[in-house]
Formats: structure tokens, sequence, C-alpha cells
């Protein structure tokens, strides 16, 4: 029965992995969409959302079967309860992803724009965030999840730098605003997706050291 | 118990036993024969002393004087028993007290006398405390009713083999069993040694210490079994190095392959990665880890899964981020292998690349040509319509002619490409002097140059010759000048210059045109490759100049090397390879 728990516990980790590598090729699909001005991948990844809702509900199904059948308790509770956390950040990442790819598809065909290139530099920092959270899950280290939350600050003043550089086009240039408009909303989505990292990393530290960083003003700086 | 205690032991046993035994024989045969000859003699006596009591039997003086004097003579005791056994004298009872001793007829030794000539028995003496042998006989051999003569003697002094005599052939019998027993087990444990060497020799060898040798002493069988557990370990040895080099080799096959590589458990654990998986998955240390962890990707993931589940090789391909592809195979071990299932990834993205080149080459090739052959038949369809004196006619007929001009250019560069690529080129080998081919090449062009508003400069102090095929490097040089002219801005100078490269000699030429990007540099050798094609409409070309440049340059064994900064022109530099020094000409300077 045990050893049953075991295999299952393991396979509910895959699952959750591997459906964090499709959320993240989802954030890459709708980033590539709107740099390339690509109509095509915007829609792939609007089309796959589906997918990632469904593995969603499979996980979640999985988790709170093992939550009920098998009643766990310490590191085992604390490890389900943190893949059905994670399990939903990853998949309301999947809906920003999705917000982005609509962005890039209303924004396909109009010429390229400078603060486009800041956009890039902030989705390679939130990309890099996503990546490190889940390296964080998988290796179950406290110490990288922390440097991920740490870095939560950077990517919302970035975000805010972002934001007002595009007001600044905005009031200068009227006829901009319909297309910096689409990229504020593309530097929420991403700053948003930034603040899902950091729960996904919040939530490794409760399942590695069983510590609530979240809300509590936990010391991260060690 | 060791071999040599044990034998030790056996052998103080059997000399124990046969101690015992030798003793027990040694006495009883002494004894025995001991015992014989005192009875020899006793008999011996007792004939004597009837041949004296006999004429003295009707004396009782003379009788008890002779009993007493033989009794003291012989230390025996001497009995006279009367045929109705009533004893007559005897020498340990006074005379008067002769008559009290008791009827002796019916004693063994005194019956069997009567029976036959002599009897004997063992019984107490009258005295009592030891034992005493009587001999008796008849005094008249020939009367059957004749007087009984017995005589007594302690059978302490007829057993020669007392207590004392006893313990010293005992002892000495010990003794000689203990010499024995000692040499013997001295004698084992000197044989038993090298056993025990060999012994500890073959444990060390199982213990997998083979730098323990068997001793080379030792006699006979041990020597044999000494030389045996040295063969075995020496071939041992040469084993483990066979399997131990064979398990380097694969190691070291299996570390290089230029693909990566996987083996995973049936848990999908990953048991051992090549360099090239580490590299490829950017995971240093993977041995032992859940394979998922590494992958983190459906699709990188889903074969190892389905190849396990089903029992059956997979085999995918996989696009990555942006261009780069993979191939993934993955199949499953026979059963027995510590693995479940081995991966294999590829990166295909040359490859890819590749193909999709050959697909653009072609695409490109028939865009190049359909365009003239396009106008071309525009052209003659209109030539067809119109009067052959029409004004136009001169046009059209140029129009053609320039139009079939740059089909012959394309289709010669493209034989010139193909065959040098497939290497059916022979180069001409002969000494070129670099300076005149350089000014040859300028003097051609400076009138399409002007046409430009481009001057041309040729900068050669040294006369640089070089080995090669005159012709060929002309084209190399021709390639160069016409790329730089086309691309340099009205107004703008291009420079071909001959110089020496350390010991080497190149051909350098400079344009001040818009210059490469760094992430083109590499490719503006390959087929039909125009670093803008929106642009390539305003400079005409077949786009294949670089490739054949970069073809023949390595005929002639040289280097093209690319020198550019976007806005700042280009410097395109053929290096040869060093030339013998007496090809070397007169110098001097030109300047055009």
């Amino acid at each position: 029965m045990k050893e049953h728990f075991a295999v299952r516990l393991e396979a509910l980790r895959r699952r959750l992995i591997l459906m964090g590598g499709e959320v993240e090729k989802q954030i890459r699909g709708s980033i590539d969409a709107l740099t390339e001005g690509s109509i095509g991948k915007a829609q792939a990844v609007i089309a796959n959302d589906e997918e990632i809702d469904q593995l969603e509900n499979q996980i979640e199904e999985e988790a709170i079967q093992l939550l009920a059948l098998e009643q766990p308790v310490a590191v085992d509770l604390r490890f389900l309860v943190g893949v059905l956390k994670i399990n939903s950040d990853l998949e309301r990442i999947g809906d920003h992803a999705v917000n982005i790819a609509e962005s890039a598809e209303r924004l396909a065909g109009r010429p390229p724009f400078a603060p486009a290139i800041e956009i890039t530099a902030m989705s390679e920092m939130v990309q890099a965030m996503l990546r490190e959270s889940l390296n964080a899950f998988i290796a179950k280290d406290a110490r990288l999840a922390k440097q991920v939350i740490r870095e939560d600050d950077a990517l919302d003043a970035r975000n805010e730098g972002v934001i007002r550089q595009l007001l600044t086009y905005m009031a200068e240039m009227p006829s901009l605003i319909s297309h910096c408009l689409e990229l504020i909303s593309v530097s929420k989505n991403l700053e948003r997706v930034g603040d899902l990292a950091t729960n996904i990393a919040e939530d490794t530290i409760y399942i590695a050291e069983a510590i609530m960083v979240k809300h509590h003003g936990v010391d991260i700086a060690g | 118990m060791s071999l040599a205690s044990r034998v030790t032991l056996v052998l103080a046993v059997l000399a124990g036993a046969l101690a015992v035994l030798l003793s027990v024989v040694a006495i009883e045969l002494t004894d025995r024969t001991v015992t014989d000859r005192a009875r020899e003699r006793l008999r011996r006596e007792i004939d004597f002393l009837a041949d004296e009591v006999g004429p003295q039997l009707k004396s009782p003086d003379s009788l008890d004087e002779l009993v007493r004097r033989a009794a003291a003579r012989l230390g025996v005791r001497v009995t006279v028993i009367a045929a109705d056994g009533q004893v007559v004298d005897d020498s340990t009872v006074p005379r008067s007290g002769v008559p009290a001793i008791d009827n002796h007829s019916s004693r063994p030794e005194v019956i069997e006398a009567r029976a036959r000539d002599y009897g004997t028995s063992v019984g107490d003496s009258t005295g009592g405390e030891t034992d005493v042998l009587y001999l008796a006989r008849r005094i008249d051999p020939a009367e059957r009713n004749s007087p009984v003569l017995r005589i007594g003697a302690p059978l302490s002094d007829l057993q020669p083999v007392d207590a004392a005599h006893a313990w010293i052939l005992g002892a000495a019998v010990t003794a000689a069993c203990a010499i024995l027993v000692i040499v013997g087990s001295v004698a084992v444990s000197r044989l038993a040694h090298p056993i025990g060497q060999v012994t500890e020799a073959a444990l060390a060898v199982a213990r997998g210490d083979l730098g323990r040798d068997p001793p080379e002493s030792g006699a006979g069988e041990i020597l044999e079994l000494s030389s045996a557990v040295r063969r075995m370990k020496t071939s041992l040895l040469e084993s483990i190095e066979r399997v131990e080099g064979e398990r380097r080799l694969a190691a070291a096959v299996f570390e290089t392959l230029p693909d990566g590589v996987a083996v995973v458990d049936a848990r999908l654990r990953v048991l051992d990665a090549n360099g090239a998986f580490r590299a490829m998955t950017s995971s240093p240390n993977p041995g032992g880890r859940p394979l998922v962890d590494i992958l983190r990707d459906r699709e990188l993931f889903a074969p190892f899964e389905q190849a396990l589940a089903e029992k059956a090789p997979v085999d995918s391909t996989i696009r990555r981020e942006r261009d780069v592809t993979w191939q993934i195979a993955v199949r499953p071990l026979p059963p027995g292998s510590r693995g479940a299932a081995v991966g294999i990834l590829r990166d295909v993205t040359p490859l890819e690349r590749n193909e999709a080149m050959r697909r653009r080459f072609v695409a490109d090739v028939s865009h190049e040509l359909r365009t003239p052959v396009a106008s071309i038949a525009a052209a003659a369809e209109t030539l067809g319509e119109t009067e052959p004196d029409a004004p136009e006619t001169p046009n059209l007929v140029e129009l053609v002619r320039r139009q079939a001009e740059r089909m012959r250019e394309l289709i010669e560069d493209l034989t010139d490409l193909s065959l040098i690529e497939s290497g059916a080129v022979a180069l001409q080998r002969e000494t070129v002097s670099l300076r005149a081919l350089a000014c040859e090449a300028a003097e051609e062009f400076r009138a399409s140059a002007r046409a430009r508003d481009v001057s041309i400069h040729v900068e050669a102090d040294d006369d640089v010759p070089v080995e090669g095929d005159r012709r060929r490097i002309g084209q190399i040089l021709r390639n160069l000048l016409d790329n730089a002219v086309k691309f340099s801005p009205p107004g703008g100078t291009v420079t071909v210059r001959v110089e020496m490269s350390g010991e080497k000699p190149a051909l350098v030429v400079e344009d001040e045109g818009p210059g490469i990007a760094p992430q083109e540099q590499d490719r503006i050798f390959q087929r039909f490759y125009q670093v803008d094609r929106s642009r390539s409409k305003a400079r005409p070309g077949t786009g294949l100049g670089l490739a054949i440049v970069k073809h023949l340059a390595h005929l002639h064994g040289a280097e093209v090397t690319v020198r550019s900064q976007t806005g700042r022109g280009s410097a395109f530099r053929v290096t040869f390879p060093v030339t013998r020094a007496e090809a070397t000409t007169e110098s001097g300077g030109k300047r055009t």
C-alpha cells in the first residue's frame, strides 16, 4: 500500500513537472508570437491552452484523491498541498500566456516599436524566473526559490518603467495609443507571470522547509 | 584445526597406543620366557632333590636335615608328602609341628603329580602373604603310590619383570613415541608451512588483493599447487585487465559519442548519461535523478514512457526553441540488463539547415533563371508583334541580349561552382605575380566602377608571387572586386592590396560599402546568400560569387576571411600559403 502511494506521488510529481514544461513553452510561444509578429504562433498558444486546463484538472483530481484516500501526514501532506497550489499557479500562467498571445495577434503586422525591446528583456527575465522556480521545485531547493522571490522586485520595477515609458509615448503620439495599451497589457501579464513564479517558489519553500513565506514577511534574505 | 596439529594429534594417539601395546607385549613376552625358565629350573631342582630325598625316606632325621639344607640352599619351600597325603616333612614348619599339617592328598599339585609325573599349582604359602608356585613330583617315578616331593617358590621370585622394570620399559617406549611425535609434527609442520603460504595467497586473491604471490618453494605437490595458484592469479589478472580495458573502451566510446545517450531504469530514473546528453540537457549530474527532472518536456519525455510501456522502439522528431531540431530514439533494453531503455538524442539542426538550404538553393536557381527567361519571353513576344524597324526594336534586342548574358553568367557560375565543389577542377599551377593580376583586374573593372562613381586603387609595394592557377586567382579577384564595386556608395573607393601577412602572401579587397553585420559574416560564403534580399534587385548578381571565391581559395590552400563593421565597409582577405623563396622577383612600388 505504502509502495503504491510512493509510486503515485512520483507519477503526480512527474505530471506537474511536465505541465511546468508545457506552460514554459506557452509563455515562450506567446513571446515569440509577439516579437516575430506571427499570428500562427499566437493561435497555436491559444489553442494549446485547453490542454493546459486538462492537465490542471487531471493533476488536481489525482492530488485530491491521494489526499482523501491516503490521508498523508507531514512531508507527503505538504507535498500534496504544494502540488495543488503550484498546479493552479501554472494554469494561471498558461492563461497569461494566452492573454499575451491574443495581444500578439492584434499587434501582428504593426511596425516594430521601441518599447518592444524593453518588453523582450522583461519577458526573458520572467521566463528565467519561471524556469528557476520550477528548477527549485524539482530540486526542492529552498535557496534557489528564495533567489526567485528576491528577483520579483526587480521585475516589478521593470514593469513600472515600461508602463511609464509607454504612457509617455501615448501622450506624445496619440496614433500609437492602441498599440501602447496592448503593450501595457503584455507588460502587466508578464508581471503577473513573475508573481505566479514567485508563488511557485514560495510553495517550494513550504514543501522543502515547512515554512509559510506568503503574507508572513518571513526573512528571505538567506 | 590446522593440518599439522591434526596430523600431530593422530600421530600422538597412534604413538600412545603403540607404546601401550609394545609395553604389554614386551612385558608379557619376557614374563613368559623368564617364568618358563624359572619353572624349568624348579623342575631340574626337584629332579635333583628327588634323587637325594629318595634314599633318605627311611630315616626321618637325615631327611629333615636334607630338606632344611636344600630349602636354605635353593631358597624354596620343600615338602615331602607320604603316599597317603600325610606331610612327612616341611622346610617351613618345625619338625614338631609337622604332624599338625593338613593332609595334602587333595592338593591339586599332588593330585596332578600322582596322575602324571609332575604337578603344579599356585597357592598360598602357609605363612601366607605372597603367592607361591608349587611343583610336585613322585619321588619314585616308577611307583604310582610313591611319596611326593613338593617344592614351592614365591611367585615374586619367579616373576622376573617387576613394577620397576615395567616402569623403565614404559618410560623408554613412551620417550621413543614422544620423540616420534615431535619429529613427526616438526616434519609435518615443515611440510604444512608452504601450504599455509599458498592458502594465504589464494585467500588474498579471493579478497581481490592480487599483489601477493604464493611461495616458489615447497616439495612436490605443494610446489605444483603453488604454481597452479600463481597461474590462476595471472590468468585472473589478465582477464580483469581485459575486461577492465573493454569496460574503459566502452565507457570512453559512450562518453564521447556525439549524440546524447541516456540509460533509464523501469522507474524512469537516469542510470547513466554521456557527455553529449549532459550538455544537451544542461544537467551536469543527471545520474540517479528522475528523467523528468532533466528533460522537463512532454515531447522529450513521452517517447521514453511510450517505449517502456509498449516495449517497442519509439522515434520522434522534436522542434525545440526557434530553429533547433532534435531527433529522439528510445529503445527498450533486453530483459536482464541493468537498464530498461536507452534514449538517444541527436541535434539534427545542421541537417535540417542543410536540407532547408538545398530547398532554398533550388528555389533560388529557378527564381534567378525565371526572371531573365520571363523578360526574354516577353521581349520576344513584343518583337513578334512589332515591325522589325519599329523604334523600340533595338531596346528590346538589347534587353534580350542583357538577360541572356545574365543567364549565361548564372549558368557559368553554377557550372563553375559544381565543378569546383565536386573536385573536378584541376589547377594549372605556375608562379603568378599577384601585383600583375591585381593591376589587370583593376583595369577590367575601371570602366564599370567609373560609371558608379567609384575609384579603384591598387597598392602593391612588393610584388608577391604565389604558386597557383593564374586564371582561377584572377577569378577570385574579379569576384571580390565585382562585389566591392557593387556595394560601394557613389564617390567611394575600392582598394586592392597585395601584401605579406607575415610569411604568407595575401590579397586584400576593401570597400567603403554598408559593411556586414557580425552574425551575417559566416553566411555570406553560402550559395545564394545575400545579406539584404530586398536590395539584391538593386545590385544584380548571381549570389554565387563568394561561394566560388571560398572554394577556389581552398583549392589553392588559401584562407578567405572578412573583416567588417556595419556602416564602415568590408575587407576581404585571401591569405595564401607560404611560397618557396626562389619565386621572389624584383620588388618595387606601383600605384594606380
